[in-house]
């Protein structure tokens, strides 16, 4: 962290608690404040997708269940259950953002590289496996940075 | 035999010889005096063991030859060279154009040493040539350093040492480039060839004795 | 048994509250040296679509161009250098390059040249640089800064002719290349043009793409209150929200809910429409100034929201953040900033760097 920004930020407390002392008028202008967090979210967002083999169709709740499975499959039962949440599925493109608290990311991340094959129904007498691949591609802090990919930007 | 060398005279002989035979006792005395007389540093026992000795070695014994020291010219020591400044090129002698005659030769001598340079020529056998060659006189070009501002420096080597090239630019001006971390480029006839510097920190005479290994990639 | 596997780069935010009035406030710097912004994105609650004044600013953001396989020394071209590089400024990234494998380069309006290379490219180059901030043990990444206003670097100079040689014979550097320039005198259009017509170029105009969302609820600010503690939302919470709306997640989850809980932060108000408008190309931050103004003219009728919000996202694979900070990938690249405006003409601003990234100004 920067050493201005640590003195800003005190200068701002001050600045702050002046300001709730005369809290009185409301629409006054606001004083200059900074805040400087590290590691402010306690998540991280994931943009994924996915590819099959074959043409495949599948429902959020499906594709959760996949990852969770994938989860148990590497971690265990107890190292694989920590929540996160499948925020958008696209069903068409195959693409997915999940959100899960920064302590669950590397191994999400690592569950959903090491996913290979997808099972359609789990029965005794026929496992249908098919093959998949789950591509990551973008990781950050931050929800908001996922819907501004550059590298995304496509011109010709 | 021992009687024969014991006995007397015959009487005849001694009318030739001219001299009187000793009688036996005579003999005796004379011998034991004549013995103490000369070895004195021996007792009379010793010189009886002697006598009684009869078993006499004659063995050919060569003279020793009398070596002749051969008188090393003693050159300089590195003391008096790093005085006298020999190895180093003088201010006035540091012209490019005055060494271009060597690198002619030194030209002259890679193609000689590599049977003639021709584009088909396998530019490995020319490699393992150029491994044990001598570069005195070649043109180096610093093709890549850890230190950017040796990269581009263009020269003809005139002096290699253990750890680094003095190559002569140009601008006529001497530079001391070290050999670690740089790789250097050599072009003969259109055959370009990558020194890695590290791997050659080597005196020239060294070098044509040392075997280089194969190795996949190098870092500098 | 999984402590290792619990860690996380770190990220940074930075927040802040001023009025666009206060003398000090430093929002225009702010927005001036973030020199490489990829998309804008507007969120305008209780907005059906945007005012006529705000769409003609909106259209009227610089066009740009993409030119491609242009050798680097062309910026050193001397007739390109005088009226081109120093008479106005001049942006140009790399384009299709990642920062974290490839040579990037980008030319900054500050007349600063960064090539931000490879160990081995950097070897061979030849040109004076620092390892890159974000190596690990052994370097890997070099960054080479060139000013071309130095006195060193006028045409015929020696450091000038250096500079050309390693670009031009020992590391023939060349990319495919975005490239924005503000002022356009006569003469630097003729020169630029000459230098198109040399190369496969088009020129593109940024992609404004605006809908509506219908029936969302917003989370209720204070301008008083960054950091959220008198009943209002937090700051990262607050962008989580944005994102959420510029990603299109639906919030209306409860919290048992199989593959999601994500919820609106409280307090929220529903709102039934909002306008969400985004731009994206390369945009030169002046044209985001002057929307940054004209957003500030917004709240001059009366309107029904407090706030609206202005999004910067930069790019994520230029070698620089902010001004001259140098910037890396690490696993996000990102880089963004974002204005939070409100009626009274105070704003916020939230500036949210990765790991490979120094804090913000």
């Amino acid at each position: 962290m920067d050493r201005g920004a640590k003195v800003f930020g005190a200068l701002g407390q001050r600045l702050y608690s002046n300001r709730m002392r005369r809290a009185a008028k409301k629409e006054e202008p606001a004083t200059y404040e900074r805040l400087v967090y590290k590691n402010t979210s306690v998540y991280h967002y994931m943009s994924i997708s996915l590819e099959f083999e074959n043409e495949e169709t599948l429902s959020p709740a499906q594709l959760k269940q996949f990852i969770v499975n994938g989860l148990k499959d590497i971690y265990g039962e107890v190292g694989g259950a920590f929540p996160f949440d499948l925020l958008k599925f696209d069903e068409l493109k195959l693409t997915a953002i999940l959100r899960v608290y920064n302590s669950g990311l590397v191994k999400l991340w690592s569950a959903l590289t090491l996913l290979s094959s997808f099972d359609q129904e789990r029965c005794a007498v026929r496992v249908n496996q098919e093959r998949c691949a789950v591509r990551v591609n973008q990781v950050s802090p931050f929800l908001l940075a996922l819907s501004g990919n550059s590298r995304e930007l496509e011109l010709h | 035999m021992e009687a024969l060398v014991n006995a007397r005279l015959p009487a005849d002989h001694e009318h030739i010889l001219h001299i009187v035979a000793l009688k036996k006792k005579q003999a005796e005395k004379f011998t034991t005096a004549f013995l103490k007389k000369n070895l004195t540093s021996m007792t009379e026992e010793k010189i009886n063991d002697i006598v009684q000795h009869k078993a006499v070695l004659l063995h050919y014994a060569r003279k020793k030859k009398e070596r002749k020291k051969i008188k090393r010219t003693k050159g300089l020591n590195a003391k008096q060279r790093r005085e006298l400044k020999v190895f180093q090129l003088k201010p006035e002698n540091q012209k490019y154009e005055l060494f271009l005659p060597l690198h002619e030769l030194w030209k002259q001598y890679i193609r000689d040493l590599c049977n003639g340079l021709k584009p088909d020529s396998n530019p490995q056998n020319i490699q393992q040539k150029l491994l044990k060659a001598d570069f005195h006189g070649a043109v180096l070009t610093v093709a890549k350093s850890k230190c950017p501002s040796y990269v581009g420096t263009t020269g003809i080597l005139v002096q290699e040492m253990k750890h680094v090239f003095k190559i002569i630019t140009m601008e006529d001006k001497l530079k001391v480039i070290p050999k670690r971390n740089s790789v250097f480029a050599v072009e003969i006839d259109g055959f370009v060839s990558h020194i890695f510097g590290s791997k050659f920190e080597l005196r020239s005479s060294e070098r044509s004795a040392k075997k280089f290994k194969v190795k996949g990639t190098i870092d500098l | 048994m999984y402590r290792e596997l619990e860690k996380c780069p770190r990220s940074l935010l930075v927040c802040e509250k001023s009025n666009f009035e206060n003398e000090k406030s430093s929002h225009d710097t702010h927005v001036s040296k973030h020199y490489f912004n990829h998309k804008v994105s507007l969120v305008i609650p209780e907005c059906r679509s945007l005012p006529p004044k705000l769409a003609s600013v909106i259209n009227n953001f610089k066009k740009y161009f993409l030119i491609k396989d242009l050798p680097v020394y062309e910026f050193l071209d001397k007739d390109f250098l005088e009226n081109v590089v120093w008479n106005g400024a001049l942006y140009a990234l790399s384009y299709k390059t990642s920062i974290d494998q490839d040579n990037t380069i980008a030319l900054l309006p500050s007349s600063h040249l960064i090539l931000s290379v490879d160990k081995d490219t950097y070897e061979q180059l030849g040109l004076e640089g620092k390892p890159s901030q974000y190596n690990h043990k052994q370097p890997m990444r070099y960054v080479v800064t060139i000013d071309l206003t130095e006195k060193s670097m006028a045409p015929g100079g020696k450091r000038y002719q250096r500079v050309l040689s390693s670009l031009k014979e020992r590391v023939p550097l060349k990319s495919h290349f975005l490239l924005a320039r503000h002022n356009s005198g006569v003469e630097g259009d003729r020169v630029l043009q000459s230098l198109l017509a040399r190369y496969q170029w088009k020129d593109h105009t940024p992609v404004v793409r605006s809908h509506t969302l219908k029936d969302l609820s917003c989370p209720s600010l204070r301008s008083t209150d960054l950091r959220g503690e008198q009943h209002s939302c937090d700051p990262s919470s607050f962008l989580e929200w944005l994102g959420a709306v510029s990603a299109g997640v639906s919030c209306d989850n409860t919290a048992t809910s199989f593959t999601s809980t994500y919820v609106c932060p409280e307090p929220n108000t529903p709102v039934s429409q909002a306008l969400h408008c985004t731009l994206s190309g390369l945009l030169l931050p002046e044209d985001i100034y002057s929307l940054l103004q004209e957003l500030r003219r917004y709240f001059d009728e009366p309107k029904f929201t407090s706030w609206l919000s202005l999004t910067v996202h930069g790019f994520m694979d230029s070698p620089v953040s902010w001004g001259d900070r140098e910037h890396g990938f690490h696993k996000g690249g990102e880089n963004f900033y974002n204005f939070v405006l409100f009626r009274n003409q105070d704003y916020w601003l939230h500036m949210g760097t990765g790991s490979n990234d120094r804090c913000p100004p």
